[in-house]
Protein backbone atom coordinates (compact mmCIF):
# COMPACT_ATOMS: atom_id res chain seq x y z
CA UNK A 1 0.00 0.00 0.00
CA UNK A 2 1.24 3.33 -1.03
CA UNK A 3 1.72 5.45 2.62
CA UNK A 4 -0.96 8.12 2.98
CA UNK A 5 0.41 11.08 2.68
CA UNK A 6 0.09 13.49 6.25
CA UNK A 7 -1.88 16.86 6.12
CA UNK A 8 -2.20 19.41 8.64
CA UNK A 9 -5.24 21.36 8.60
CA UNK A 10 -5.26 25.16 10.07
CA UNK A 11 -8.44 26.66 11.53
CA UNK A 12 -9.11 28.75 8.56
CA UNK A 13 -9.98 24.95 6.36
CA UNK A 14 -11.74 24.12 9.60
CA UNK A 15 -14.10 26.93 9.11
CA UNK A 16 -14.52 27.31 5.75
CA UNK A 17 -15.07 23.59 5.45
CA UNK A 18 -18.34 24.32 7.96
CA UNK A 19 -19.56 27.74 7.10
CA UNK A 20 -21.70 27.55 3.72
CA UNK A 21 -21.29 31.49 3.36
CA UNK A 22 -17.46 31.72 3.29
CA UNK A 23 -15.32 32.56 0.42
CA UNK A 24 -13.59 29.50 0.60
CA UNK A 25 -15.93 27.27 1.52
CA UNK A 26 -16.11 25.42 -2.45
CA UNK A 27 -12.41 25.28 -2.26
CA UNK A 28 -11.87 23.67 1.13
CA UNK A 29 -15.04 21.50 0.00
CA UNK A 30 -13.25 19.84 -2.94
CA UNK A 31 -10.03 19.64 -1.76
CA UNK A 32 -11.03 17.88 1.58
CA UNK A 33 -13.14 15.23 -0.18
CA UNK A 34 -10.16 14.50 -2.02
CA UNK A 35 -7.74 14.04 0.77
CA UNK A 36 -10.99 11.84 2.56
CA UNK A 37 -11.23 9.98 -0.80
CA UNK A 38 -7.35 9.18 -0.96
CA UNK A 39 -7.51 8.53 3.13
CA UNK A 40 -4.65 11.13 3.71
CA UNK A 41 -3.44 11.00 7.17
CA UNK A 42 -5.05 14.54 8.40
CA UNK A 43 -3.65 16.19 11.23
CA UNK A 44 -3.74 19.36 13.55
CA UNK A 45 -2.42 20.89 16.58
CA UNK A 46 -3.03 21.31 20.09
CA UNK A 47 -3.21 25.21 19.28
CA UNK A 48 -4.94 25.06 16.13
CA UNK A 49 -7.73 22.74 17.13
CA UNK A 50 -8.64 25.32 20.41
CA UNK A 51 -8.40 28.07 17.99
CA UNK A 52 -11.21 26.42 16.20
CA UNK A 53 -12.93 25.41 19.17
CA UNK A 54 -13.55 28.51 20.21
CA UNK A 55 -14.21 30.27 16.72
CA UNK A 56 -16.62 27.85 16.05
CA UNK A 57 -18.20 28.02 19.37
CA UNK A 58 -18.77 32.01 18.73
CA UNK A 59 -19.73 31.92 15.39
CA UNK A 60 -22.05 28.88 14.79
CA UNK A 61 -22.46 27.82 18.28
CA UNK A 62 -22.08 25.04 20.96
CA UNK A 63 -23.81 21.96 18.91
CA UNK A 64 -21.62 22.88 15.99
CA UNK A 65 -19.26 22.65 17.87
CA UNK A 66 -19.52 19.58 19.44
CA UNK A 67 -20.26 17.67 16.18
CA UNK A 68 -17.01 18.79 15.02
CA UNK A 69 -14.88 17.10 18.32
CA UNK A 70 -16.93 14.65 16.69
CA UNK A 71 -16.27 14.49 13.19
CA UNK A 72 -12.69 14.99 14.26
CA UNK A 73 -12.61 11.70 16.47
CA UNK A 74 -14.31 9.77 13.12
CA UNK A 75 -12.02 10.96 10.57
CA UNK A 76 -9.37 10.03 12.67
CA UNK A 77 -7.59 13.11 13.27
CA UNK A 78 -4.27 13.26 14.88
CA UNK A 79 -3.84 15.90 17.27
CA UNK A 80 0.19 17.25 17.26
CA UNK A 81 -0.24 18.50 20.86
CA UNK A 82 2.40 21.51 21.16
CA UNK A 83 4.90 20.73 23.74
CA UNK A 84 7.73 23.64 25.68
CA UNK A 85 10.19 22.54 22.65
CA UNK A 86 7.72 23.30 20.22
CA UNK A 87 6.37 26.48 21.54
CA UNK A 88 9.37 28.09 21.91
CA UNK A 89 10.70 27.33 18.00
CA UNK A 90 7.69 29.13 17.01
CA UNK A 91 7.92 32.03 19.30
CA UNK A 92 11.44 32.14 18.65
CA UNK A 93 10.55 32.52 14.63
CA UNK A 94 7.75 35.11 15.78
CA UNK A 95 9.88 37.10 17.40
CA UNK A 96 12.57 36.94 14.58
CA UNK A 97 9.84 38.37 11.91
CA UNK A 98 9.00 40.84 14.57
CA UNK A 99 5.21 39.91 14.48
CA UNK A 100 4.81 40.78 10.63
CA UNK A 101 3.13 38.36 8.65
CA UNK A 102 2.03 35.34 10.61
CA UNK A 103 0.74 34.91 14.00
CA UNK A 104 1.90 32.88 16.87
CA UNK A 105 -0.35 29.75 16.08
CA UNK A 106 0.33 30.51 12.99
CA UNK A 107 3.81 29.61 13.92
CA UNK A 108 3.54 26.63 15.61
CA UNK A 109 1.43 25.38 12.90
CA UNK A 110 4.51 26.03 10.55
CA UNK A 111 6.76 24.19 12.92
CA UNK A 112 4.84 20.93 13.39
CA UNK A 113 4.38 21.57 9.74
CA UNK A 114 8.18 20.59 8.88
CA UNK A 115 7.85 17.99 11.58
CA UNK A 116 5.44 16.18 10.32
CA UNK A 117 6.35 16.54 6.70
CA UNK A 118 3.01 17.54 6.11
CA UNK A 119 1.53 20.25 3.89
CA UNK A 120 -0.48 23.09 5.30
CA UNK A 121 -4.49 22.83 4.81
CA UNK A 122 -5.38 26.47 4.51
CA UNK A 123 -6.02 29.79 3.47
CA UNK A 124 -3.81 32.09 4.70
CA UNK A 125 -1.62 33.12 2.37
CA UNK A 126 0.76 34.15 4.80
CA UNK A 127 2.34 30.12 4.78
CA UNK A 128 3.01 30.01 1.55
CA UNK A 129 5.13 33.49 2.20
CA UNK A 130 6.71 31.92 4.88
CA UNK A 131 8.06 29.33 2.36
CA UNK A 132 5.68 26.37 3.39
CA UNK A 133 4.02 23.71 1.56
CA UNK A 134 0.72 24.41 1.52
CA UNK A 135 -3.01 23.15 0.34
CA UNK A 136 -4.44 24.72 -2.05
CA UNK A 137 -0.96 25.06 -4.07
CA UNK B 1 44.38 6.79 3.81
CA UNK B 2 43.91 5.00 0.33
CA UNK B 3 44.58 1.62 1.74
CA UNK B 4 41.62 1.94 4.09
CA UNK B 5 39.77 2.87 1.27
CA UNK B 6 40.53 -0.19 -0.18
CA UNK B 7 39.97 -2.26 2.85
CA UNK B 8 36.42 -0.52 2.87
CA UNK B 9 35.30 -1.31 -0.16
CA UNK B 10 36.45 -5.35 0.32
CA UNK B 11 35.11 -5.55 3.46
CA UNK B 12 31.75 -4.20 1.71
CA UNK B 13 32.15 -6.15 -1.27
CA UNK B 14 32.09 -9.73 1.05
CA UNK B 15 29.38 -8.43 3.02
CA UNK B 16 27.49 -7.82 -0.18
CA UNK B 17 28.47 -11.51 -1.36
CA UNK B 18 27.75 -12.95 1.71
CA UNK B 19 24.06 -11.29 1.39
CA UNK B 20 22.99 -13.07 -1.69
CA UNK B 21 24.56 -16.46 -1.06
CA UNK B 22 23.14 -16.77 2.09
CA UNK B 23 20.86 -13.87 3.14
CA UNK B 24 18.94 -15.73 6.16
CA UNK B 25 22.74 -16.91 7.80
CA UNK B 26 23.09 -12.93 8.05
CA UNK B 27 19.96 -12.70 9.10
CA UNK B 28 20.45 -15.00 12.23
CA UNK B 29 24.34 -13.91 12.70
CA UNK B 30 24.00 -10.20 12.08
CA UNK B 31 20.54 -8.91 11.90
CA UNK B 32 21.26 -5.30 12.40
CA UNK B 33 23.19 -5.84 9.33
CA UNK B 34 20.92 -7.77 7.30
CA UNK B 35 17.96 -5.00 7.84
CA UNK B 36 20.49 -2.34 6.60
CA UNK B 37 21.25 -4.81 3.17
CA UNK B 38 17.52 -5.27 2.99
CA UNK B 39 16.69 -2.13 3.15
CA UNK B 40 19.13 -0.94 0.30
CA UNK B 41 18.36 -4.18 -1.97
CA UNK B 42 14.76 -3.51 -2.26
CA UNK B 43 13.36 -1.62 -4.76
CA UNK B 44 11.31 1.54 -3.97
CA UNK B 45 7.94 0.94 -6.04
CA UNK B 46 6.88 4.06 -6.06
CA UNK B 47 10.53 5.62 -7.52
CA UNK B 48 10.16 2.41 -10.23
CA UNK B 49 6.79 3.83 -11.09
CA UNK B 50 7.65 7.28 -11.41
CA UNK B 51 6.77 8.44 -14.73
CA UNK B 52 8.51 10.33 -17.25
CA UNK B 53 7.42 13.99 -18.44
CA UNK B 54 5.80 12.98 -21.70
CA UNK B 55 4.21 10.01 -20.14
CA UNK B 56 2.59 11.87 -17.58
CA UNK B 57 1.33 14.05 -20.37
CA UNK B 58 0.63 11.44 -22.42
CA UNK B 59 -1.72 9.64 -19.75
CA UNK B 60 -3.00 12.78 -18.96
CA UNK B 61 -4.44 13.49 -22.15
CA UNK B 62 -5.73 9.51 -22.39
CA UNK B 63 -7.55 10.31 -19.27
CA UNK B 64 -8.87 13.48 -20.30
CA UNK B 65 -10.37 11.64 -23.54
CA UNK B 66 -11.67 8.99 -21.67
CA UNK B 67 -13.68 11.29 -19.25
CA UNK B 68 -15.11 12.95 -22.45
CA UNK B 69 -16.43 9.34 -23.88
CA UNK B 70 -17.65 8.77 -20.29
CA UNK B 71 -19.91 11.83 -19.92
CA UNK B 72 -21.20 10.91 -23.70
CA UNK B 73 -21.71 7.63 -22.30
CA UNK B 74 -19.47 5.90 -25.05
CA UNK B 75 -16.59 4.61 -22.61
CA UNK B 76 -15.88 0.60 -22.49
CA UNK B 77 -15.58 -1.07 -19.69
CA UNK B 78 -11.71 -2.02 -21.07
CA UNK B 79 -11.07 1.64 -21.61
CA UNK B 80 -12.45 2.38 -18.06
CA UNK B 81 -10.23 0.18 -16.56
CA UNK B 82 -7.25 1.79 -18.15
CA UNK B 83 -8.55 5.03 -17.30
CA UNK B 84 -8.62 4.22 -13.80
CA UNK B 85 -5.11 2.82 -14.11
CA UNK B 86 -4.00 6.85 -15.36
CA UNK B 87 -5.98 8.17 -12.33
CA UNK B 88 -3.68 5.46 -10.06
CA UNK B 89 -0.63 6.25 -11.97
CA UNK B 90 -1.08 10.48 -11.29
CA UNK B 91 -1.60 10.00 -7.59
CA UNK B 92 1.69 8.13 -7.19
CA UNK B 93 3.45 10.84 -9.23
CA UNK B 94 1.39 13.46 -6.58
CA UNK B 95 -0.46 12.33 -4.17
CA UNK B 96 -2.79 15.66 -3.66
CA UNK B 97 -2.96 15.86 -7.36
CA UNK B 98 -6.56 17.21 -8.59
CA UNK B 99 -6.65 15.27 -11.88
CA UNK B 100 -9.97 13.64 -11.35
CA UNK B 101 -13.20 13.83 -8.71
CA UNK B 102 -14.86 11.90 -6.54
CA UNK B 103 -17.88 11.26 -8.46
CA UNK B 104 -15.70 10.87 -11.72
CA UNK B 105 -14.26 8.23 -9.74
CA UNK B 106 -17.23 6.59 -9.09
CA UNK B 107 -18.69 6.86 -12.11
CA UNK B 108 -14.96 5.29 -13.85
CA UNK B 109 -15.28 2.08 -11.44
CA UNK B 110 -19.23 1.92 -11.83
CA UNK B 111 -18.00 1.98 -15.80
CA UNK B 112 -15.37 -0.59 -15.47
CA UNK B 113 -16.95 -3.71 -12.91
CA UNK B 114 -21.18 -2.87 -13.74
CA UNK B 115 -21.42 -1.87 -10.30
CA UNK B 116 -20.68 0.88 -7.36
CA UNK B 117 -18.02 0.56 -5.07
CA UNK B 118 -20.78 0.87 -2.05
CA UNK B 119 -22.68 -1.99 -3.38
CA UNK B 120 -20.06 -4.96 -2.40
CA UNK B 121 -20.87 -7.00 0.54
CA UNK B 122 -17.44 -8.38 1.78
CA UNK B 123 -13.89 -6.82 1.18
CA UNK B 124 -12.89 -8.23 -2.49
CA UNK B 125 -10.32 -8.64 -4.48
CA UNK B 126 -10.80 -8.30 -8.46
CA UNK B 127 -7.91 -9.41 -10.42
CA UNK B 128 -8.16 -7.34 -13.84
CA UNK B 129 -4.42 -7.64 -15.49
CA UNK B 130 -1.51 -9.78 -14.69
CA UNK B 131 1.56 -9.68 -12.79
CA UNK B 132 2.02 -9.33 -9.08
CA UNK B 133 1.00 -6.49 -7.50
CA UNK B 134 3.67 -4.34 -5.77
CA UNK B 135 1.88 -1.20 -4.79
CA UNK B 136 -2.36 -0.20 -4.18
CA UNK B 137 -3.28 3.47 -4.99
CA UNK B 138 -6.22 4.33 -2.51
CA UNK B 139 -8.07 6.42 -5.40
CA UNK B 140 -11.53 6.22 -3.55
CA UNK B 141 -12.08 5.80 0.04
CA UNK B 142 -12.19 1.92 0.02
CA UNK B 143 -11.00 1.47 -3.17
CA UNK B 144 -7.53 0.41 -3.66
CA UNK B 145 -6.04 0.04 -8.01
CA UNK B 146 -3.09 -2.70 -7.59
CA UNK B 147 -0.09 -2.11 -9.90
CA UNK B 148 2.18 -4.48 -11.21
CA UNK B 149 6.46 -3.39 -11.51
CA UNK B 150 5.14 -2.27 -15.08
CA UNK B 151 2.78 0.13 -13.33
CA UNK B 152 0.17 -1.64 -14.51
CA UNK B 153 -3.38 -2.21 -13.04
CA UNK B 154 -3.18 -5.89 -12.20
CA UNK B 155 -6.30 -5.82 -9.50
CA UNK B 156 -8.71 -3.83 -7.59
CA UNK B 157 -9.54 -4.10 -3.85
CA UNK B 158 -13.23 -3.21 -2.73
CA UNK B 159 -13.32 -2.42 1.42
CA UNK B 160 -17.09 -1.50 1.13
CA UNK B 161 -16.78 -0.70 5.41
CA UNK B 162 -14.37 2.29 4.12
CA UNK B 163 -16.28 3.21 1.24
CA UNK B 164 -19.35 3.60 3.42
CA UNK B 165 -16.95 5.71 6.18
CA UNK B 166 -16.81 8.60 2.67
CA UNK B 167 -20.10 10.10 3.26
CA UNK B 168 -19.89 9.78 7.03
CA UNK B 169 -16.81 11.88 6.88
CA UNK B 170 -18.50 14.81 4.67
CA UNK B 171 -21.39 15.17 7.06
CA UNK B 172 -19.73 18.54 8.86
CA UNK B 173 -18.93 19.89 5.63
CA UNK B 174 -21.63 22.80 5.11
CA UNK B 175 -24.52 22.71 6.97
CA UNK B 176 -23.55 26.32 8.67
CA UNK B 177 -24.14 29.62 7.25
CA UNK B 178 -22.00 32.25 9.10
CA UNK B 179 -23.03 36.13 8.25
CA UNK B 180 -20.01 36.90 7.24
CA UNK B 181 -18.03 35.48 4.67
CA UNK B 182 -14.45 36.34 5.73
CA UNK B 183 -14.23 34.26 8.49
CA UNK B 184 -12.12 31.61 7.60
CA UNK B 185 -9.51 34.25 5.93
CA UNK B 186 -9.97 36.76 8.87
CA UNK B 187 -10.31 34.35 11.78
CA UNK B 188 -7.52 36.18 14.07
CA UNK B 189 -9.16 38.93 14.13
CA UNK B 190 -12.67 37.48 14.86
CA UNK B 191 -10.92 35.77 17.46
CA UNK B 192 -9.82 38.98 18.58
CA UNK B 193 -13.75 40.58 19.14
CA UNK B 194 -15.52 40.63 21.92
CA UNK B 195 -16.94 37.60 23.02
CA UNK B 196 -20.52 37.82 22.95
CA UNK B 197 -21.14 35.99 26.33
CA UNK B 198 -19.29 39.01 27.83
CA UNK B 199 -15.73 38.20 28.09
CA UNK B 200 -12.90 39.90 26.47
Amino acid sequence: MAEPSRVLVDTAAFYALRSEADLFHAQARVIYERLSAREHELWTTSYALVETIVLLERRLGFDVTMEFVNWLEDNNVQVLWVDSHLHEEAWHRYVAQQGRGLGFVDWTTAVASAQLGAPVFTFDAGFAQAGLAVLPV
Amino acid sequence: MVRMKDRDKRLIALVEAKYKEDPDGLAASLPGLHGLMSAEAAPEPEAQLTQPPEEIERRKAALAEALTKLRDCALSPEDALVALEHTARAIVDDPFTDVIGYETEKALFKRAFGKSPGSFRAKTTLPVGVGEVVLNVTVMRGVYLGLNKEGQLAAVTVNPRKVREFRKLMKFVGGSRDPESDVALRHDDYLAMRDPHGGT
